[in-house]
């Protein structure tokens, strides 16, 4: 049996289901963070009468000339003289998320979601509809409305894959004790790939990086070859832990595998593309990047772009990314944008506006990180310390989420704090952006200057 | 099936990589009818505080005092938005108006001069509207019946057909969206409309006096 938090955890994880009880109270309740739209003036399916016909958008017309594509068409044909179309329209709605994620157009989520509304019109509150609709609810992380739907598949069948999303929101909405629970029951029912990467990346959430790698490792050799871009990603992941760990070949060695099954996956150029930007490799950091971009234009990767491109003198270029991140960074990605707009300390209330929104949806360390960083970039030192504390609340490795941790510490005069944390970011430090290494460099040259601390010399040079 | 089934689920984790945040879902419906073409576009309120930001107080809601002060600017960004050509000829709109419910999200609508042939529409809002956005088309007859629809998006955001050279269909009631901005021509085509029905009634007066005669 796999145990999700390993031994050194679980006095841990005792803690955090004590704290789990007691936030029933706590965040998820804040009040203090501005709403964003409601449901009804936000969710495009409920609130346009164009849904009264959800299969009009199943059998609009598609086009396209991969294996997913001729699947699609092919169902879509047959549907309307189906005599029993349920199946079919588990099926259509699966390719669509198929689709949504070999193509990164997220439309086709809108189509999936289409998919479950037609066959909840056929078998109200048929499971078929729940996990399928639960699933897309998930990947547009509206988790909130997605929870409801795990928890009742949980409670009616208990299907691995019910306890999967259901430890997916559950995870997203950062309850990771309970998501803890849903997962070990989702790997004792049916151990695999499956189960195996969603543990790796919550061991990461808990830092337990080495756990992590051996976790992905295992969820990388397991899957079997029927989709090599499940593949690709699982070793995109397990690179990604590799380079953090500091082994560059190792994560050079992932990457290069996973290239060998999707020749352009962009999460796989944007790590090496990155791993280039830290080795000094600008050019062809530049180029990866570029074309990661353009099949994903996500804020990550486009800030990515921007530092490669102006780390390799290309300014004009650098200028015509970061415009086009400026217009659409807030509705592609705001988590990502904000901590963009904070880290270039510009329009800092709308990174800490951003962010708090974010946080009503998606209460995990990464947006409480965004949220400390975007408090810290308005100037609101005291409120960013205190969202800080909640990034660091599960011990995660992450070396931006402790850059700024221990720059916030810096700057409040909390030297051994700071220094806990940014010795931490040193050790790990090629995985961030040559901006954010800077900022590194000028928190410990601070630092330094305040304690005239030898080690934190040495971690400068 | 269950093979695709269990791929689909591996991708439950993939939040971050795809980042994808709803983009979406509107209609467009083409009419041809005695006003004119008309194109009706239905989006969600979100959808629209992207184009202009409508939520003023960023309470969360957008009221109809919000929306009334947002209106000049999202007509502004979206009159050219919904581009119209006959053969190739483009028709510039000579209206646009909106309406905001609830209930409903957003009704845009715009009034182009009348056309006959080969029409292309060409929706030049999805550029403005959330990546992955999707648009439901539709072009109806006067009596609402169906003609043709399509899925639009981004990368392929127009949609051809025919219309007849002379309006075939049965006059539609005027709009119940009309509080919005209007182009010059508007007053002009509705002082011909006008005309024309005070012309017709004169005609049929004439024509009964001289019967009873």
């Amino acid at each position: 049996m796999v145990a999700i938090v390993r031994m050194k955890h679980i006095q841990f994880s005792a803690l955090a289901l004590l704290a789990a009880l007691l936030a029933g109270c706590g965040p998820g309740a804040s009040s203090s963070h501005s709403p964003v739209l409601s449901s009804n003036q936000t969710n495009a399916m409920a609130a346009l009468k164009v849904s009264a016909d959800p299969m009009a958008l199943v059998l609009a017309p598609h086009s396209g000339d991969s294996r997913t594509d001729k699947q699609i068409i092919q169902l879509q044909q047959k549907l309307p003289s189906a005599r029993q179309p349920v199946p079919m329209l588990e099926q259509l709605g699966w390719l669509f998320v198929s689709k949504a994620r070999e193509s990164f157009d997220p439309g086709f989520y809108t189509l999936a979601e289409a998919c479950a509304a037609c066959i909840e019109g056929r078998q109200p509150d048929a499971n078929e509809a729940l996990l399928l609709r639960g699933h897309v609810l998930q990947n547009l992380h509206r988790f909130k409305e997605a929870e409801p739907l795990a928890r009742k598949l949980v409670a009616r069948r208990g299907a691995p894959f019910d306890f999967g999303l259901l430890g997916d929101v559950l995870m997203e909405q950062g309850r990771l004790a309970e998501a803890v629970d849903a997962y070990q029951m989702m790997v004792d029912l049916k151990p695999g790939p499956q189960a195996y990467a969603r543990i790796a990346h919550l061991r990461w959430l808990k830092g337990d990086l080495d756990g992590a790698v051996e976790l992905m490792r295992e969820a990388a050799g397991s899957v079997s070859g029927v989709d090599a871009e499940v593949s690709a990603w699982m070793l995109t992941k397990l690179a990604a832990y590799q380079w953090q760990q500091g082994d560059t070949n190792a994560a050079r060695q992932s990457a290069a595998k996973a290239l060998v099954l999707q020749k352009t996956f962009p999460p796989t150029l944007l790590l090496l593309g990155k791993m280039d930007l830290a080795q000094g490799r600008t050019r062809e950091a530049a180029e990866r990047l570029q074309l990661a971009t353009r099949a994903n234009p996500l804020p990550e990767y486009q800030w990515a772009l921007w530092e490669a491109l102006r780390a390799s003198g290309q300014a004009e270029a650098a200028e015509v990314v970061e415009r086009n991140l400026m217009k659409h960074g807030a509705a592609e990605d705001p988590r990502t944008f904000s901590l963009y707009l904070a880290t270039r300390r510009i329009e800092a209330s709308r990174a800490v506006e951003l962010a708090e929104q974010e946080l009503l949806t998606r209460a995990d360390v990464h947006t409480h990180d965004a949220r400390a960083w975007a408090l810290a970039a308005a100037g609101r030192w005291e409120e960013a310390r205190r969202a800080s504390l909640s990034a660091l609340a599960e011990d995660t490795a992450d070396p931006r989420l402790l850059l700024h941790a221990g720059c916030i510490a810096e700057h409040l005069g909390l030297a051994a704090e700071a220094r806990l944390q940014l010795e931490k970011v040193v050790a790990a430090q090629q995985v961030l952006l040559p901006s954010e290494r800077d900022l590194l460099k000028r928190s410990l040259e601070k630092l330094m200057s305040a304690t005239n601390s030898a080690g934190i010399r040495a971690s400068i040079r | 099936m269950k093979q695709v089934l269990a791929i689909g689920l591996l991708w439950l984790l993939l939040a971050d990589y795809t980042a994808a945040h709803d983009p979406g879902l509107s209609s467009l419906t083409f009419q041809n009818s005695a006003e004119g073409l008309t194109a009706t576009l239905v989006l969600s309120v979100a959808d629209a505080e992207g184009i202009a930001a409508i939520d003023a107080n960023h309470d969360g809601r957008v009221s109809e005092a919000e929306f009334g002060a947002a209106r000049p600017r999202l007509e502004e960004a979206l009159l050219d938005a919904c581009e119209l050509k006959s053969g190739t000829e483009v028709l510039p709109a000579i209206s646009i108006a909106t309406e905001f419910d609830l209930a409903d999200g957003i009704q845009v609508r715009w009034l182009f001069p009348a056309a006959g042939g080969e029409v292309t529409l060409r929706s030049g809002m999805l550029e403005l509207l959330p990546r992955g956005h999707r648009q439901f088309a539709t072009v109806v007859d006067g009596s609402g019946r169906t003609l043709q629809s399509r899925l639009l998006d981004v990368k392929n955001a127009s949609l051809g057909f025919t219309l007849p050279q002379s309006i075939d269909s049965a006059p539609t009631a005027p709009s119940a969206v009309g509080a919005g901005r209007r182009g010059p021509l508007a007053g002009r085509w509705f002082g011909l409309a006008m005309l024309a029905g005070l012309v017709a009634i004169a005609a049929l007066k004439i024509r009964r006096r001289e019967r009873s005669a």
